[in-house]
């Protein structure tokens, strides 16, 4: 019976989840998976990095036992009891994997920052204000936050600065997928994912997935539920009751009803002129903008489908707000900003290994690493060119001449001559080509000089 | 328990291995035996021994004998004599073998545990002081042949 079976039937049992569920999102054929736990088979290493990722873990957590305790895990797990927020039914096969990738990454930031003697501050704890008259409940929160954090009634120049702030990481994401707009966690560091549309870059979205997130980190999540998603898409369960305060959170916290009204002033609020005045002020999309219009002022249902269709056939273009502050990183993605950096200082500090870096940045041992800045010895290939054909022409010698060994390797042709050696001479040599693979064969079984 | 085992000739790295997989399984090891059978001095003669599989292992792929490792298993791995000892001189620089120093040819060494940073190794060459050895992940690549033989108990 393979050990580690035991290990991947635990995690999947802590997080309830049945074994057509755990294969589904972990890309496994059924029949593979329940060949591999019940011993019938062994794991590789790819099967389970795969289950370790629907659990939001790396394969060296897997094994030592995380699982049980993995954010992920517990946010499945809740999917079981009374306060169910329906979660399974949001995840795509993508989705989790996305999700599995961004907590995955959130735990290699606290490993290096661990590593860099680096700490964050804790997330502030703010309380709910108390019901107040017809306020919605996003509304209320929104005011609490703004109040805690001193933020006044002024527009929010960057999300991400404020957040970097209150100590989340942000990281971003370029995806087709569109089930995720965004996700949060607080374990084993706050983070908030942004998921920018790879088709339709929207620059104001960003600040409101921000804010979103925001509130799902301030007040939705907890011990029992440490991580959670935003779906594109409502689907009529509980978790769209936390979605609808967190959007309305987010327009109020970025669009204060306030100063919004300062801005209009004296201003027709249904016209261009205010829209692109309030748009700009707070750095949002021109549909918040006047949904917020319409919900301070008031106007009708078929007034704000008008302003919305005014400016999809004539006025395309005319909306300027500046969302520079709050746009991704040059370089995105989760293996970019801010783990590029992270690793980069660990590694210059001697604080990891290059293999370490390698697996963290995804890259192969064949490859430099990509910090030209560094010493020549840090980023040079763990496996360079010389040893790569010492190791091919080996393992062809191993197999076809027994006792014949490598010695020396000098390049040629594109490729490797490699010289070949018994116990006392030299025995010819072989030549590996570009690919790494043996093209010639030029040993002989007595040397030259006996002959 | 140190299952290390000093080899008695200098070409004995085979057979050294197989009594640490036997010393391991808690049996009496028979270097001599092995020795003199193994004429050819081949590496996979090792798998003459029982529940023990050879297997390639693909460049970049090495962090699959970790599995192995934490199955409870043991992984005999041949190296590149020169680049082993290349990096032994400087990881291990007080290490003295009563066979004086490998230049070529290959070697097998015996690897116990292995984290995502580190493995630890046992080397029949040396004597047991300062064994088992830590080897990066990096340095491991450096000598790694890619045969290796897991041992089951």
């Amino acid at each position: 019976m393979d050990p580690l079976a035991n290990t991947v039937r635990h995690a999947r049992e802590a997080a309830a989840l049945s074994t057509e569920q755990l294969a589904e999102w972990a890309r496994l054929p059924l029949r593979r998976l329940n060949d591999l736990e019940e011993g019938r088979a062994e794991f590789t290493w790819r099967e389970l990095d795969s289950c370790a990722r629907v659990f939001g873990l790396r394969v060296d957590d897997l094994l030592d036992g995380d699982a049980g305790r993995a954010p992920m895990t517990l946010l499945l797990r809740s999917d079981q009891s009374e306060a169910s927020l329906g979660v399974q039914e949001y995840l795509t096969v993508d989705s989790c994997e996305l999700l599995g990738e961004f907590q995955r990454a959130l735990r290699d930031i606290a490993d290096l920052e661990q590593e860099l003697g680096r700490s964050r501050p804790a997330l502030p704890v703010i309380p709910k204000e108390a019901r107040k008259g017809e306020l919605h409940p996003g509304e209320r929160l929104a005011r609490a936050v703004r109040k805690e954090l001193g933020l006044g009634d002024d527009a929010i120049p960057s999300m991400v600065d404020l957040l970097h702030r209150l100590g989340v990481c942000v990281l971003w994401v370029s995806t087709t997928e569109r089930s995720l707009d965004g996700a949060c966690a607080r374990l084993p560091i706050p983070g908030v994912l942004v998921v920018l549309d790879e088709d339709f870059p929207s620059p104001w979205r960003t600040r409101v997935t921000l804010a979103h997130e925001l509130c799902h980190l301030l007040f939705d999540l907890g011990a029992d539920r440490p991580v959670l998603l935003s779906p594109s898409q409502a689907r009529g369960r509980h978790l769209d009751d936390l979605e609808r305060t967190a959007k309305a959170f987010a327009a109020h916290l970025l669009v204060p009803t306030s100063s919004l009204k300062l801005v209009v002033a004296s201003k027709d609020p249904t016209s261009e002129d205010a829209i692109g005045a309030v748009g700009a002020r707070f750095g949002v999309g021109r549909k918040l903008v006047i949904n917020r219009l319409q919900q301070v002022f008031g106007f009708s249902e078929q007034q704000r489908l008008t302003m919305e269709y005014r400016y999809e056939s004539n006025t395309a273009g005319s909306y300027r707000a500046d969302f520079t502050r709050d746009k991704p990183p040059e370089r995105s993605g989760l293996r970019g900003e801010p783990i590029f950096d992270l690793v980069h200082s660990a590694l210059e500090l001697g604080r990891i290994p290059p293999s370490r870096a390698r697996r963290i940045l995804g890259v192969s041992i064949t490859e430099p690493l990509p910090f030209d800045d560094l010493a020549p010895e840090l980023r040079a290939p763990t496996l360079t060119p010389e040893t790569r054909a010492l190791r091919a022409a080996s393992t062809y010698l191993i197999e076809n001449h027994p006792g014949l060994f490598v010695r020396d390797a000098e390049p040629l042709d594109g490729g490797w001559r490699v010289a070949v050696y018994d116990d006392q001479d030299a025995r010819g040599s072989v030549w590996i080509g570009p690919r790494y693979t043996v093209e010639n064969d030029d040993t002989h079984e007595s040397s030259g000089r006996e002959e | 328990m140190s299952i290390h085992h000093l080899q008695t000739w200098p070409d004995s790295c085979v057979a050294a291995a197989m009594c640490m997989i036997q010393r391991w399984r808690g049996e009496d090891p028979t270097e001599a035996r092995f020795y003199e059978q193994n004429t050819g001095r081949l590496p996979a003669y090792i798998t003459t021994l029982p529940r023990v599989e050879a297997r390639f292992v693909e460049p970049g792929m090495e962090h699959e004998l970790r599995l192995s490792l934490r199955r409870d298993q043991v992984v005999v791995v041949m190296v590149l004599a020169r680049n082993y000892e290349s990096w032994r001189s400087t990881a291990y620089p007080n290490l003295r073998s009563p066979h004086g120093t490998m230049t070529s040819g290959y070697h097998m060494v015996v690897l116990i545990s292995g984290t995502r940073d580190v493995y630890r190794v046992f080397d029949s060459f040396y004597p047991a002081t300062e064994q088992p050895l830590k080897v990066s992940n990096d340095d491991f690549v450096s000598w790694f042949v890619g045969h290796a033989f897991i041992a089951s108990r």
